[in-house]
């Protein structure tokens, strides 16, 4: 019995797989890979398996961590192949190792914002993007656990920068996670409130790297 | 993924209903095959992935490599809006090709409801919606399942119904498309060829006349087609086809299991019930061979959990075999076992106490009616004391949920019949009070009674539906009789059963109304959210057709019936013997207990019914 983690990529049709759905899509992976996992006791057992990182629908990851209790010896390697014989179209486990670090550790996540404008980019959208996210002040309304309220989420902002990429504008941003999070859809928000003229049409997000509380990469 | 459907599908609740890409779909090479099948669900993914033909026409179809069948569901209104907004076409999920594009569109017809999504998603498919205007570039439009035993009400839009089992049927079908493209036949020919394969009708190649009084005079085939269209079944059904890797959805679905179908037919001829006839005769497999499928299928899945389809599970002659051998086998592994449709009649408890070890539901019965004599006008064989004692094992067990199934509105009920429901419901309450062993949790009893729809091709074809009103009056006397607190009442309202009697055994004129009601925006009639009876009544006056000649109206005896050139194998004159039966309030015998000589065995070739 150790424990392992899993490192994997959720991509293309898979982003649509919401995050109870992607528990359960992995209890059966594992099953269909042969890979005995720890069971919950209780009346109703089923494989004791958690996601680091919730990532919101939609959304594609290319650093989620899966952490399971394996039953058998097997290395990490054929942890790896077994799982991606048989998973669904769009997921892919890079690798497999123990020893692992607690996920309470993790304080950031980068987020790429892919932002389409249909009737081409805003003349200087990249310098007011730049601007707005350097200020000390960016306040929206945001939910947090208590409800919704006014919040300055320009702390919650440790790097971002705007650039142009085939006719999209691309966001770059690294953003706090685990206690205080901010989802990148607040960026958004937030350009919506400040520069309504530089409003995407649609957004796309992938979550690029996790990091810790020093920048360095969580994994 | 391009752009435009990225952006539909973040704006659509449970976008995974919607982008195919799951464990076990079957992908191939557009290029490489000869006919493209789009497998059409006329509900919602949910719905539509739980249901078994789909699985094993789907895996029929595909094991041939120059057929590529595809799957497709009715959208939710919020993904029809975004389709309609952005000009897109309802597309199938393994290519994401619009259905227009394909060769051939099946849709299975599980419940009348469904005949509006039927017309939405050919349109939204970018197909024509009546065939006598489809061109002859658009796909051929084909349905079956077990609504095609009357096909009547859907003729002006498909142009095939597959009647029976489809398992050979369709591939002979394909095969047929297949050499008829290759030989640029049009398609009127490719038709009058189809209808020499057993078990299709082609509704273009029959004249119906009808009377003045609005039923049907004749019934006329032409061009060489069938006067009777007999159903196709699978003779050898232990070694039929059984697809094992079965797609795993990543949403959940209604039934996300694995399912294994232990027999088709049924002994027991409930009056009442459709498929109780029309799936006869019995063939059932060997538990040997069922064992071996359960483990296959949860190895290829990774489901955890096994169910058993049948109509009714305890008439199985391997049960306990086939109960024992799969459990030693999913004990083990945390899988659990579920058996629906047991009787409670030869209710095992050792059965019940070797399943509620890995996982516990409660109990639920379907008496269908509250007396002993209505009871047995509908050939229902089950007892009060047999109910009582399958209650009574299973509060002992610490069992404390059960479930009753009732229909109101069944010929020859009286008032006194329905008053018996709420006495049955507050005997078994009684029952508790006296033998449960753990009372602290309480008991709770939910008495479901749903409105009689008679159906074709049963005994009860020919009888009339109570009206709205009588069925509000009947639903309203038993609220008043049940008056115990543990006792739940779930009363259905009328106005589906109404609708769904008059597309059971509507005719030709049927599908005028239906067409008007759909642009009427009339598109999932089986969502309670979404049904609305009075744009159906507006459509029924509009094409001057009255839906209470369908539904309200006794049949007398020698009625042609807009179905009689559809036939299940059982007779028409042994439907009408037990119909009358009936009248007398006079069960008959099972299957197994007596061969009553329903016609049915006739299908096997020199075979015998396995009852």
């Amino acid at each position: 019995m150790r424990k392992v983690r899993v490192m994997y990529e959720k991509k293309g049709r898979a982003v649509y797989i919401s995050h109870l759905d992607i528990m359960r899509t992995f209890q059966r992976v594992l099953t269909r890979a042969g890979i005995a996992v720890k069971h919950t006791e209780g009346f109703n057992p089923h494989p004791y398996i958690s996601i680091a990182l919730p990532l919101s629908l939609g959304y594609t990851g290319e650093c989620e961590f899966l952490d399971m209790v394996i039953l058998d010896d097997m290395s990490n390697e054929e942890i790896v192949s077994r799982m991606n014989e048989t998973m669904p179209e769009g997921i892919e486990v890079i690798r497999a190792y123990e020893n692992a670090r607690p996920v309470r550790e993790i304080a950031y996540s980068q987020f790429e914002i892919r932002m389409e404008y249909d009737d081409g980019v805003p003349l200087g959208v990249i310098k007011k993007l730049n601007d707005l996210f350097a200020r000390e002040e960016v306040i929206i309304m945001k939910k947090s656990k208590r409800g919704e309220s006014e919040t300055n989420i320009a702390p919650m902002i440790h790097e971002l920068s705007a650039t142009e990429r085939d006719g999209d504008i691309i966001i770059n941003a690294v953003l706090a996670a685990g206690n205080t999070s901010l989802n990148p859809e607040y960026i958004v928000r937030a350009i919506d409130k400040y520069l309504p003229d530089c409003t995407p049409d649609f957004s796309e997000f992938t979550r690029k790297n996790v990091f810790d509380e020093k920048i360095h990469e969580f994994r | 993924m391009d752009r435009k459907k990225k952006r539909i599908l973040a704006s659509v609740q449970k976008p995974a209903r919607y982008t195919g890409g799951e464990y076990n779909a079957v992908i191939k090479n557009k290029e490489e095959v000869d006919l493209r099948f789009a497998f059409c669900f006329p509900d919602i993914y949910e719905i539509g992935m739980s249901h078994m033909g789909l699985r094993i026409l789907y895996g029929v179809m595909n094991e041939k490599a120059d057929i590529w069948c595809e799957r497709c569901f009715a959208p939710w209104p919020d993904m029809e809006d975004e389709l309609r907004k952005n000009n897109m076409k309802l597309y199938a999920l393994e290519s994401g090709d619009a259905l227009c594009d394909f060769d051939i569109v099946g849709f299975t017809l599980q419940y009348e409801m469904c005949y509006t999504a039927v017309l939405n998603m050919l349109d939204l498919g970018g197909i024509t919606v009546r065939a006598d205007e489809r061109g002859e570039d658009e796909p051929l439009v084909v349905a079956g399942g077990p609504c095609a035993y009357n096909p009547e009400p859907l003729c002006d839009f498909v142009d095939i119904f597959n009647i029976g089992e489809g398992e050979e049927q369709m591939i002979e079908l394909c095969d047929l498309y297949k050499r008829c493209k290759a030989e640029g036949k049009s398609k009127k020919e490719f038709l009058a060829l189809a209808a020499k394969i057993p078990g299709t009708y082609v509704p273009s190649l029959y004249d119906i006349r009808y009377n003045d009084d609005g039923t049907v005079a004749s019934i006329t085939a032409k061009d060489g087609a069938p006067d009777v269209v007999v159903k196709r079944i699978i003779e050898d059904f232990d070694s039929v086809y059984v697809p094992k890797k079965v797609i795993v959805p990543t949403t959940e679905i209604v039934h996300d299991r694995v399912s294994l179908e232990v027999f088709r037919g049924c002994i027991r001829g409930c009056r009442f019930c459709q498929a109780g006839y029309a799936y006869r005769p019995v063939r059932a497999k060997h538990a040997k061979t069922l064992i071996e499928h359960g483990k296959e299928m949860c190895l290829e899945t990774g489901y955890e959990e096994i169910s058993l389809a049948s109509l009714s599970t305890s008439d199985y002659k391997e049960l306990p075999e086939l109960a024992d051998g799969l459990l030693d086998w999913c004990e083990p592994r945390n899988i659990s076992l579920q058996l629906p449709s047991l009787r409670a009649d030869n209710f095992s408890v050792e059965l019940m106490q070797r399943i509620q070890k890995v996982r516990s539901g409660g109990l639920t019965f379907a008496p269908e009616a509250g007396s002993a004599r209505l009871r047995d006008a509908i050939n229902k064989n089950l007892t009060e004391e047999e109910i009582m004692n399958a209650c009574k094992i299973a509060f002992e067990n610490g069992r404390s949920t059960v479930k009753l199934y009732f229909m109101i509105g069944l010929p020859t009920e009286t008032d006194e019949d329905i008053k018996g429901i709420a006495e049955l419901s507050q005997k078994i309450l009684y029952l508790w009070k006296t033998h449960a062993t753990n009372k602290k949790r309480g008991v709770k009893i939910t008495v479901s009674a749903a409105c009689f729809v008679p159906k074709p091709q049963t005994p009860f074809q020919w009888e009339a539906q109570n009206t709205r009103e009588e069925f509000k009056r009947k639903a309203q006397l038993l609220r008043e009789a049940i008056t115990a607190k543990a006792i739940t009442y779930n009363w259905h309202e009328p106005d589906v059963s109404f609708l769904e009697a008059v597309f059971a055994r509507g005719d030709r004129k049927i599908g005028k109304v239906i067409e008007t009601a759909w642009k009427k925006g009339m598109k999932l009639d089986g969502w309670d959210e979404h049904f609305d009876l009075d744009t159906w009544l507006s459509a029924f006056e509009e094409c001057g057709v009255d839906p209470a000649f369908y539904a309200n109206r006794e049949r007398s005896a020698d009625e042609i019936m807009p179905w009689d050139h559809i036939s299940t194998g059982v007779t028409k004159r042994f439907l009408r013997c037990e119909c009358e039966k009936a009248y007398r309030s006079e069960a008959s015998p099972n299957c197994r207990e007596k061969c009553l000589g329903c016609g049915a065995s006739k299908l096997l070739c020199g075979g015998e019914c396995d009852a």
